[in-house]
């Protein structure tokens, strides 16, 4: 987390319950951080299989663990050099076991929940004020973070796994048919949910877990995920206590099969154990090659920049479109919203709808302060980094193609 | 009125400072130290510009043999913006004429100032952040008006006096009024309170 970032959030939280008009001033914040950026995460994982502590559900998760670690990560012709990388349980060692949890859940592509009948009993008694330590918390706190964490990054992925009911005296689980209504409402109790419970103990564990990681802490939104529930730390009244989604708007968004289709855990042991790690891999695979992608358009934006600053160099003194045009917009819009604001109490009312960090850090004057492309990225306010990145991702741009400044030039202007 | 000083200590992994005790999380591997708003020094009621500066002075000193990662430094009180400069208003300032702003209140470009020549000039270490949060009015009565009539300054400290890493938070717009609050409640400003809470994440490491 910067401080940089830290200020102009607390500055955007103060400007929601409509009191006052703060503002910040800042020069050379942007660089330092109060933690982070981690370089590495330990025990970096492709999946986490994400159970309720004390159910049976651990001994599918161990043998799920068990067959997935024999098994490559790529199906085809993808890095099948190594075999996938399985969480399920934290171990002993130097690191707390809530960090293991947190660190491999950050680092996992796939998230699998296991969620057998039974899974959230005791939800309907569940407090505000209810203690971080229970099973049950621990897990709905792997949920927050694994909703963050799909909402922040398109390579991770959840998998929910309804495990059906076991059949008694035999190895065989019951069939389950995620389309029945009352079937679904053992599995994911929504209706049993308290209306407005949020637990403050699993928000204070999932934050903390998620910030673990540098980029993710500088990148939480504080807006509607693109499931359509409000994100960890959106305030939706403007009301601070009532930060962030409820338990019950979670728990919708991974029961609804338009967000998250579910793989049913059927059959005798052994058939439903190989056919959900078949699932599991096949999403492995396909979240490994979208990972790669994106570090492949990580070195192509490089690429880019390099491209641009011998373009710049080549036509100093005459107006161009460069590259960067989209980035280079945004900034100037930050600048100018904030400069307009300043000193003017009726049109810094304006500014109470930008609830962008990335809005707020900006130099006075002489200008001694910037506002970094990265600050755009932020929580809004970065429709050129956007155009940017989606551009950057695109497996289908050859790399050859920076060199075709006229594609990039009709790039920027949307064609 | 309070001054409020707290220094965060340059440790690798920072914690929500505990404000009852003052200790580390225990969990933690490795020691983390963070001095909050809780543990740091506080000035109530400053009686002039010579009792504010040398409540910053006291703060900074014993920084100097072991520099802090962040100074932070806030202002609850009363306060005066005349265009570029905000000026922190002591208990006992007796104020008549503009000359006197200057004379009786400690403006936010002195303190900057301030801070560097008393703590960033004496130490080696280059990163340390500076942030001072003035939450006061901005609002200068009409019988302290200047005659001269000047273009609207902004607020960025003076450039050969300020430290090198700033922030400055001010609670208001330029020509308003801050709310009074209630100083029996007000343990720490708005804009700290909302740097502390779980949400901002500002300071906030492993809390469960």
């Amino acid at each position: 987390m910067s401080v940089k970032l830290a200020l102009g959030r607390a500055r955007s939280r103060l400007l929601e319950q409509d009191g006052q008009e703060p503002y910040l001033f800042s020069a050379g914040l942007g660089e330092i951080c109060l933690y982070g950026p981690s370089t590495r995460i330990p025990g970096e994982c492709d999946v986490f299989i994400c159970h309720r502590d004390g159910t049976n559900a651990r001994e599918i998760a161990k043998e799920l663990h068990d067959e997935l670690v024999k098994m490559p990560v790529g199906i085809e012709d993808v890095d099948s050099s190594r075999n996938i990388k399985v969480f399920f349980e934290p171990s002993e060692g130097n690191t707390l076991q809530r960090d293991q949890i947190a660190d491999a859940l950050r680092s996992s592509t796939v998230i699998v929940f296991l969620v057998p009948q039974g899974t959230f009993e005791g939800i309907s008694a569940l407090q505000s004020d209810a203690p971080g330590d229970g099973t049950l918390t621990r897990l709905l706190v792997q949920y927050e973070m694994a909703l963050e964490m799909c909402a922040l990054r398109s390579d991770v992925t959840v998998l929910p796994l309804l495990v059906g009911s076991k059949i008694p005296g035999q190895s065989v689980y019951d069939y389950v048919n995620h389309f029945d209504e009352v079937q679904m409402s053992e599995y994911w109790p929504v209706h049993a949910v308290p209306e407005d419970l949020r637990v403050q103990s699993i928000v204070k564990s999932a934050l903390a877990g998620l910030r673990r990681d540098f980029d993710v802490a500088q990148n939480l939104p504080s807006k509607r995920l693109n499931t359509g529930v409000p994100s960890i730390l959106q305030s939706s009244d403007g009301n601070p206590s009532k930060t962030g989604r409820t338990i019950k708007q979670t728990l919708s968004v991974f029961r609804s099969a338009e967000n998250f289709t579910p793989h049913i855990f059927h059959g005798s042991t052994r058939d439903a154990i190989q056919s959900a790690c078949k699932k599991i891999q096949e999403r492995v695979s396909s979240q490994h090659q979208k990972r790669r992608r994106g570090r492949e358009g990580e070195s192509f934006d490089g690429a880019r920049k390099t491209l641009k600053k011998s373009h710049d160099e080549d036509s100093s003194g005459k107006q161009s479109v460069s590259p960067d045009a989209g980035v280079a917009d945004a900034r100037k819009s930050v600048h100018t919203n904030y400069d307009a604001n300043e000193g003017s109490s009726s049109s810094a009312k304006r500014h109470k709808s930008d609830s962008s960090p990335a809005s707020t850090g900006a130099s006075m004057g002489g200008g001694a302060a910037g506002v970094d492309a990265a600050d755009c990225t932020a929580d809004s306010g970065g429709a050129g980094i956007e155009r940017i990145n989606k551009f950057s991702a695109g497996k289908e741009v050859a790399l050859e193609k920076i060199c075709d400044l006229p594609s990039l030039k009709r790039f920027n202007r949307g064609v | 009125m309070f001054l409020l000083l707290a220094a965060v200590m340059p440790m690798p992994i920072l914690t929500r400072p505990n404000f009852s005790s003052g200790s580390a999380d225990p969990d933690l591997p490795g020691k983390s130290r963070a001095r909050g708003p809780e543990q740091a020094p506080r000035c109530k009621n400053p009686a002039t510009k010579a009792s504010l500066e040398l409540a910053l002075k006291e703060f900074v000193a014993p920084l100097i043999s072991a520099p802090p990662r962040i100074v932070l430094v806030t202002f609850d009180g009363h306060g005066i913006r005349d265009r570029g400069t905000m000026y922190l208003v002591p208990a006992n300032a007796n104020l008549s004429e503009h000359a006197d702003l200057a004379e009786q209140c400690l403006s936010h470009h002195q303190l900057f100032g301030l801070l560097k020549k008393e703590l960033e000039d004496k130490i080696k270490i280059e990163d340390v952040q500076f942030i001072v949060i003035l939450n006061m009015c901005q609002y200068l009565p009409t019988f302290l008006k200047h005659h001269e009539v000047g273009f609207m300054e902004g607020l960025e400290p003076c450039g050969s006096s300020r430290p090198r890493h700033w922030a400055l938070c001010t609670s208001t717009a330029n020509g308003t009024k801050a709310d009074d609050g209630v100083a029996e409640q007000m343990s720490c400003s708005p804009y700290l309170q909302e740097l502390l809470s779980v949400e901002c994440g500002f300071l906030e490491k492993c809390v469960c």
